[in-house]
């Protein structure tokens, strides 16, 4: 092929490759994105909880194809994406969102990184060769000598190299002198003191140069800030493990009597065997009565990791209730009674929700006759819910 | 019995550590020599074996008066899943972890010199990291700690006295499903802990180095190989959880920047750092005092990582239990962290190497850019890892990072290491004129260009896959010219025939074409991780019995259910055979199932995945009976380049570790350290 036809193609090879890129990527009109491809997206961004941290797109659980379910629903309701967002992150908290906004600590995520750029670019756009500086410092004479040793031997390497370097086109004759001449400059001081660490050990006697000041403050600072962030992140945790999760401060178990123990101790060993679900499900309950629900959820959920238990079924559509979220409130009772049929306490809680909740009372009678049938009602629910149909106008 | 005599070789392994760290110590401040260190390394290697041995035989003799046999095993679990029932669990992990880390202390023990003072210093920090791994297996995480106490059949309480009254349950629960689900479970840790542990042995030396304050950078040239194998183990270790994560748990995902992911992925991110800038110490002399910040963090990062996985800290699938060792694992990467920069500041002025850089643009200039992003991902990772923990800590707040913030953060910085790794292998060192830069990726570069317009011309749309393949293009363009030009400059010089040279090539240099064969794994796997995460598919159907549905191009029929019962477990699956477009021409017969195990009511699913050269089809099921199945349908464009890409990465590392000679333990020309340092 011809030296010109080459270079021709040299230049028109790439100028037609950067063509099609551009033509092809070329931002399109923006069209909006179909209601699949909200839905994908608000999924992937929404964690699914109950699912060990992945999102509601990532996780394999039923639980997730639910949510995913519901956001669908959502958007097909015509509610913006923010509306989902917000929708999910009063149901399950902030940690719902995927996204950190950059709100309140937001931020620190988004800062960080670029902080750390800056103060790194800077560091190694000043990190040139330093003259005139002493380049040797502390440590007995004998190390002493065997470290310049050393870098005079890396200098005489770094000299011999420059000859292959030129030979190869590498660098020009110009910048290899410039370079000799540089290392060389660097070689003079060290041969000094080699000089006077050679002489005899009673002229050696004067000290070696006590350590550079800036170097070692340097370090100092920079140890310094490390450890403080240890020490808060030591902190961090061992705070977090007291929140609540205290499991790792006790090492012996108590005795089994669900009736005496505190939920530090029952806590404690559902840590130790968190396959058991009864235990779980007690743990929760006394949660419940210490009204700390958010705990108590916690539990019910990893019940539900575990297997569909219709009792952790049951109080999460109870508290579901509490917490006005009446839909998923239905879906849990309903899902603990196709689980056990005439499980009394969620056959009550049902009936509750439809007949105050959904101030649907026809819809309340089957639940509230299933109930009564039960011969071991405790008198004053049955007394309300026999009040309770009465009033939604069933066969007394 | 074995309980007795197992917690007898956990107190051997702990005296003979502690011994380690005293005969260590003398030697390598002159007073003493290097027998008494091989001795008490090879007595803690005979120790934690027998440990090791020990936890196997009353798994697989289904010893239930031990609490960790009774609770991770069962007489029904599989022979395969019965040993590595030995390491899949909390206790079990810690004593392979001390088995490992006493062979490798082992090794460093045979191999040194009588009058070793660096070596028999590194050999008291390994000992120091023995003693409390084997302190804690002494303590809060005893693998052979009886059961005491039963409750509706399952252990729920142990003693550490192994004389304790024991009682046994009749049977154990049997292995946490998902671990028992696949082979790899077996195989997954160890890789893992190899390269971990194996990051302790440049560690020990750093450290070592930093006590005596001489020797340059032998430290560095003794533990180049160990660096090497470790990463290597760390990467195959990673490589694995992905595949595991893609072949088991179903989510159709390899990487879900789960915290524990972050756990192994930080020191892989830091350690290759250390080796790229361990090359410019080894070549310029230069970055000796960062060099010791990267093999310290490197380390505690292990530690780091070991925290998060077992303490329960962060739930995920890898921490099974909430147990004591968390603090005690906290406090003893407060006390790595501390002492190594305490270390660092009182005596790095040393060991540091003064600042010659000669110019910003040249390979050393590279060099520091690869570790300034290296180190910016880690830190990235690392923030968006702790910053759930400390918000829930401090402001009380529960949130969650996840994948958009790590994609968002992480892709920028992963487009500047691409670009570096095209460029750097073939800057020159000292100062790069930018012509000779032009010259050597000119060629490179419109390969590059030609790859990104072929992409778009397959109709690919994404600005992030364009990019990506260019500059994987780039990368693998510029390593084979410079192979090229490389090989036949030898055949100029030497008149050696193709394959000669290059043998000749990459055996005289097998640092630098190791790196290379990394590079380009890595260049390969960069696509893969591309094309899957934004070209893929997802569809959710459902398909009666005999019935076809069609999806993005193939042609899936439901052919009916089949049931296994197996010993340990029972198998639900479908028969679906999969056709191209035309539902008539037959690719093969796909099973996804869902395992139903005796200890968990809820069942785990395994996907059936179909590897093709173009994608991969993966299904999963989401719901069916002997009429109609539903399934979620994923599509992930050449998938496979991920494994052979981290396979080629394994290779590279593997290649460099073994043909690279050991470096000889040198005899100490420094006789008395301790006089010198007063």
């Amino acid at each position: 092929m011809p030296d010109a036809v080459r270079r021709f193609l040299r230049v028109l090879v790439p100028a037609v490759a950067v063509a099609i890129i551009i033509a092809g990527l070329w931002p399109q009109p923006s069209v909006a994105p179909s209601a699949a491809e909200r839905v994908d997206t608000l999924a992937s961004n929404i964690r699914c909880p109950f699912c060990g941290g992945e999102s509601i797109a990532d996780a394999p659980s039923q639980i997730a194809r639910d949510l995913e379910a519901i956001i669908a629903e959502q958007v097909a309701e015509g509610r913006t994406d923010d509306e989902v967002y917000a929708f999910f992150e009063a149901r399950y908290g902030e940690s719902a969102l995927m996204d950190p906004p950059l709100l309140g600590w937001g931020w620190v995520l988004w800062v960080g990184p670029l902080v750390l750029l800056a103060v790194g670019g800077y560091a190694i756009a000043r990190r040139r060769r330093r003259t005139g500086t002493p380049v040797v410092v502390g440590g007995s004479p004998l190390l002493e000598r065997r470290r310049i040793e050393d870098q005079l031997a890396q200098i005489a390497v770094d000299l011999g190299e420059l000859d292959g370097q030129v030979a190869a086109g590498e660098i020009d004759d110009a910048t290899r002198f410039d370079l000799a001449a540089a290392y060389e400059a660097e070689a003079a001081p060290l041969r000094d003191r080699l000089a006077v660490l050679e002489r005899p050990p009673a002229t050696t006697a004067d000290p070696s140069p006590t350590p550079t000041g800036p170097d070692r403050r340097r370090a100092l600072i920079g140890a310094g800030a490390m450890l403080a962030g240890v020490a808060v992140v030591s902190f961090a945790v061992v705070r977090m493990a007291d929140d609540g999760r205290d499991a790792i401060e006790v090492p012996t178990p108590p005795p089994i009597d669900f009736e005496n123990v505190t939920v530090d101790e029952l806590e404690n060993v559902v840590a130790r065997n968190p396959e058991i679900v009864g235990m779980r499900l007690a743990l929760a309950q006394l949660y419940m009565q210490e009204g700390d629900v958010s705990q108590a959820v916690v539990h019910f959920g990893e019940v539900l990791e575990r297997e569909r238990n219709p009792e952790a079924l049951a109080w999460l559509g109870y508290i579901s209730f509490q917490v006005g979220e009446l839909d998923s409130a239905r879906n849990y009772l309903t899902e603990a009674l196709t689980r056990q049929p005439n499980y009394p306490q969620a056959e009550w809680w049902l009936a509750n929700l439809l007949y105050y909740g959904y101030q649907e009372p026809a819809e309340a009678v089957p639940h509230l006759e299933t109930l009564l049938a039960a011969p071991d009602l405790p008198a004053d629910i049955r007394a309300e819910a026999e009040a309770m149909l009465e009033a939604a106008g069933g066969t007394g | 019995m074995i309980a007795v005599a197992g917690y007898a070789s956990v107190l051997i392994a702990l005296g003979a550590s502690i011994k380690l760290v005293w005969d260590g110590w003398r030697a390598g401040r002159g007073a003493g020599n290097a027998t008494a260190v091989r001795r008490d390394a090879t007595v803690l290697f005979a120790a934690a074996t027998a440990s090791f041995v020990l936890l196997e035989l009353a798994i697989l003799t289904h010893d239930f008066s031990i609490e960790y046999v009774a609770s991770n095993t069962a007489t029904t679990t599989p022979f395969v899943f019965l040993l590595a029932s030995g390491w899949a669990a909390l206790e079990g992990s810690i004593v392979l972890w001390g088995f490992v880390l006493a062979g490798f202390t082992y090794l460093v023990a045979r191999n040194l010199g009588d009058t070793d003072g660096l070596g028999t210093m590194a050999a008291a920090i390994l000992g120091l990291v023995a003693v409390f791994w084997f302190g804690m297996m002494a303590t809060v995480s005893d693998p052979f700690g009886v059961c005491t106490e039963t409750l509706g059949g399952q252990c729920v309480a142990s003693s550490v006295n192994p004389f304790a009254a024991a009682v046994a349950p009749a049977e154990g629960v049997g292995p946490n499903p998902l671990l028992q689900n696949h082979i790899l479970m077996a195989v997954h840790p160890p890789m893992l802990y190899l390269g971990y542990v194996g990051m302790t042995v440049p560690f020990a030396f750093a450290i070592a180095a930093l006590i005596r304050g001489d020797q340059g950078s032998a430290w560095l040239e003794r533990t180049h190989r160990w660096t090497l194998i470790a990463w290597v183990f760390l990467t195959f270790g990673i490589l694995l959880g992905a595949w595991w994560s893609y072949e088991v748990l179903g989510w159709g995902g390899y990487w879900a920047w789960d915290p524990v992911e972050n756990a192994a992925f930080l020191p892989w991110l830091v350690g290759t750092a250390f080796i790229h800038s361990a090359v410019v110490q080894r070549r310029r002399g230069m970055l000796q005092a960062w060099n010791l910040i990267l093999v310290i963090a490197t380390f505690s990062l292990t530690i780091f990582g070991t925290f998060l996985t077992r303490s329960g800290t962060i739930f995920s699938v890898h921490s099974f239990t909430q147990s004591p060792i968390g603090p005690a694992l906290l406090g003893f990467l407060g006390v790595i962290v501390v002492g190594s920069l305490a270390l660092f500041a009182w005596r790095a002025h040393l060991v540091a190497s003064s600042p010659r850089l000669d110019s910003l643009a040249s390979r050393e200039g590279v060099f520091l850019a690869n570790n300034l992003l290296l180190a910016l991902f880690a830190f990235t990772v690392l923030l968006g890892t702790l910053y759930p923990l400390l918000l829930e800590a401090f402001a009380g707040r529960e949130v969650s990072v996840g994948r958009p913030f790590y994609d968002r953060a992480t892709v920028p910085i992963a487009f500047a290491l691409l670009l570096a790794m095209g460029v750097g292998p073939v800057t020159p060192y000292r100062v790069a004129r930018g012509s000779v830069v032009w010259e050597r990726t000119r060629t490179a570069l419109i390969v590059a260009l030609c790859a990104g317009a072929a992409t778009v011309l397959l109709r690919v749309w994404s600005v992030a896959v364009v990019i990506v393949v260019s500059l994987a293009a780039f990368v693998i363009a510029t390593i084979l010219r410079h192979l090229g030009q490389r090989i036949a400059a030898r055949r100029r010089s030497a008149g050696e025939s193709y394959g000669a040279a290059f043998v000749g090539l990459v055996t005289r240099e097998p640092g630098f074409w190791g790196g290379q064969l990394s590079h380009l794994g890595l260049a390969l796997a960069a696509v893969a991780i591309a094309t899957t995460s934004v070209l893929s598919t997802s569809e959710e159907v459902r398909i009666d019995v005999g019935q076809a549905a069609v999806v993005d191009g193939y042609c899936f029929v439901y052919e009916g259910l089949f049931t296994n019962p197996e010993p340990h477990r029972t198998v639900t699956g479908v028969d679906i055979r999969l056709y191209r477009e035309d539902c008539s021409s037959e690719i093969g017969l796909m099973q996804p199932s869902v395992n139903r195990y005796p200890n968990a009511t809820q069942p785990v699913g395994t996907p059936a995945v179909r590897t093709g050269l173009i994608d991969d089809v993966y299904l999963t099921i989401t719901s069916g009976d002997a009429n109609r199945v539903g399934l979620e349908i994923l599509i992930f464009p050449f998938m496979w380049l991920l494994w052979v890409g981290g396979l080629l990465m394994v290779a590279g590392g593997f290649w460099a570790f073994v043909m690279r000679r050991r470096a000889p333990a040198a005899a100490d020309p420094v006789e008395a350290v301790t006089a010198g340092d007063a």
